[in-house]
């Protein structure tokens, strides 16, 4: 991405981006957003634990 | 010991039902896109399941010293603890194995739509990521619509 600097805003950073063909930059907000649904998947993933299914059976 | 062993169930099924709860939380919190709490309720699941690991072992060390007090193979289950426990010890690991087995099939389900509910999620916030992927011309670089 084009850096933002003295004279650059960050949307027009993001337009000269876009004119070149470059997708728009992932927002903070969603890449957090998507860390922590991969957080949870991960941790959802492994409930219940299987030694207590063993010991329950 | 079987004291010992009763008082461990006890402290796993309050932990499982804290569990439940937490997962039925993050479900809530993905619906409302609430993805600080969601964060927050991650690291709380994550603490619960290192206690519940915690009670494992201690659960694994009395259920040890009854299956050979017992004369049962080792990682015998719970069934066959009660099953050879004299009374009123047999009658009462009976409605904690029923209780734990509740529990676990709530917690299976919760973590079953938990994790439905975060591939949905986490489709939707790729989907304009996916559509924003730029074509690449055959050297590999980036095509626009001037080309």
């Amino acid at each position: 991405m084009i850096q933002e600097h003295d004279d650059v805003t960050e949307p027009e950073a993001h337009a000269a981006d876009a004119a070149v063909g470059m997708p728009a930059p992932i927002s903070r907000e969603r890449k957090a957003a998507l860390l922590h649904c991969g957080v949870a998947m991960l941790i959802c993933s492994g409930l219940p634990q299987p030694s207590l299914a063993e010991f329950l059976r | 010991m079987f004291a010992e062993l009763i008082e461990v169930l006890d402290a796993e099924k309050a932990i499982l039902e804290e569990l439940v709860n937490g997962v039925d939380a993050e479900i809530r919190f993905l619906t409302r896109e609430r993805f600080d709490l969601l964060a927050q309720a991650n690291r709380e699941l994550q603490r619960i399941s290192r206690r519940l690991k915690d009670a494992e072992l201690y659960r694994a060390l009395a259920a040890g010293e009854l299956e050979t007090y017992l004369g049962l193979e080792p990682m015998a289950a719970l069934a066959a603890i009660a099953e050879e426990a004299p009374e009123p010890w047999a009658q009462m690991l009976c409605a904690r194995r029923e209780e734990l087995v509740r529990l676990t099939g709530r917690l299976e389900r919760a973590s079953a739509l938990l994790a439905r509910r975060i591939s949905d999620k986490i489709g939707e916030l790729e989907e304009p990521i996916k559509s924003a992927e730029v074509p690449l011309s055959a050297d590999g670089h980036a095509t626009t619509e001037a080309e």
